[in-house]
C-alpha cells in the first residue's frame, strides 16, 4: 500500500498515529505500507518533535514508492498479496 | 511565574477551540501569521505543528478552550516606534537558549482551557506518557519545537500553556 502525503503540510502526533495504525492494520493482512511525499520541513519537524513511523517505510516521492512496491513484489513471496509470475 | 519580559505588541487572533475542525482553523491561522512575520517554512511548520498539538489537547482532554496567537517583541524594541516599556532589564537571558534576542520579534501561542488539569506535569512532559491513548509525545514534542515553553495547571481548574518561537536574525 502506498500513501501519498504530499498535500499534507502539518504532521502532528494525531496524524502520525492514524498513519501508523493504518499500516498496522494493513500488515495484519500481509500488506506493507510505504509513505511518499514527506516534505523536508515536515521531516525536520518530525525528528525534533520525536515521532517515529514505526513499521512504515518512507521514500521521497511517488516514483520511488512505486519502485519499492515493485521490488517487494519481485523479491518477497506473498508480501504484496499476489502470486507473481516474474 | 513571570520569568520573562515579553511585551505583547499586537494580539493577532483568538480562536475558540470546541471541536476537531477548530484545530485546523488554529493551525492555519498560526501558519499564516508566522509567514506574515517572516518565519521560514521550517519554523512555520514547527509552529503549526505545536499549535495543532495544543489545540488537540484542548479538544481531547478539556473539550473546550481558547488559543491565542500573539506577535510579541523582546524588550519593547520593535520598528523603532517607542512602545514605552523599554526598561533595561537585560539580566534575564532566556535560560537554555543562546540566541541573542535584543528587540527581536516572535510568535507567542497561549492555549488555555478549564479542563481537568494535569496531575503530574513532569510526567506529562515525558515522552511516551499519555492518559488519553495518544502517542504521549505531544507536550514534550511541543517544548522541543519551540524556543520558550511554560505550563501551568491545577487539577480541576484547567491548564495554560504558553510557547514562543523567536525569529532568527
Amino acid at each position: 500500500m502506498l500513501i501519498d502525503i504530499t498535500a499534507i503540510d502539518v504532521v502532528d502526533s494525531f496524524i502520525t498515529r492514524i498513519l501508523v495504525e493504518i499500516a498496522k492494520m494493513a500488515s495484519l493482512m500481509g500488506v506493507k505500507t510505504v509513505i511518499v511525499g514527506l516534505r523536508p520541513e515536515i521531516s525536520i519537524t518530525l525528528v525534533e518533535f520525536g515521532v517515529e513511523f514505526n513499521g512504515i517505510e518512507t521514500v521521497l516521492n511517488l516514483e520511488r514508492g512505486l519502485e519499492m512496491l515493485r521490488a517487494w513484489k519481485r523479491g518477497e513471496h506473498g508480501a504484496y498479496g499476489g502470486e507473481d509470475k516474474d | 511565574m513571570h520569568g520573562k519580559e515579553v511585551n505583547t505588541v499586537l494580539m493577532v487572533v483568538k480562536i475558540r477551540i470546541r471541536e476537531e475542525y477548530d484545530i485546523v482553523t488554529a493551525r492555519v491561522s498560526a501558519k499564516e501569521e508566522a509567514k506574515k512575520l517572516g518565519f521560514g517554512i521550517v519554523d512555520q511548520t514547527r509552529i503549526a505543528t505545536a499549535v495543532s498539538e495544543l489545540a488537540r489537547n484542548i479538544v481531547d482532554y478539556a473539550g473546550e478552550g481558547v488559543i491565542e496567537i500573539n506577535i510579541v517583541d523582546k524588550k519593547g524594541v520593535v520598528g523603532g516606534s517607542g512602545s514605552g516599556s523599554s526598561e533595561g532589564r537585560g539580566g534575564d537571558n532566556g535560560g537554555d537558549n543562546d540566541i541573542e534576542r535584543g528587540g527581536c520579534l516572535g510568535l507567542e501561542i497561549i492555549a488555555v482551557d478549564n479542563g481537568p488539569g494535569i496531575e503530574d506535569i513532569e510526567k506529562a512532559l515525558e515522552d511516551g506518557f499519555s492518559t488519553g491513548g495518544g502517542l504521549g509525545i505531544g507536550l514534550g514534542g511541543v517544548r522541543r519545537l519551540m524556543d520558550e515553553f511554560e505550563i501551568q495547571s491545577n487539577v480541576g481548574e484547567g491548564t495554560k500553556v504558553r510557547v514562543v518561537k523567536w525569529k532568527r536574525i
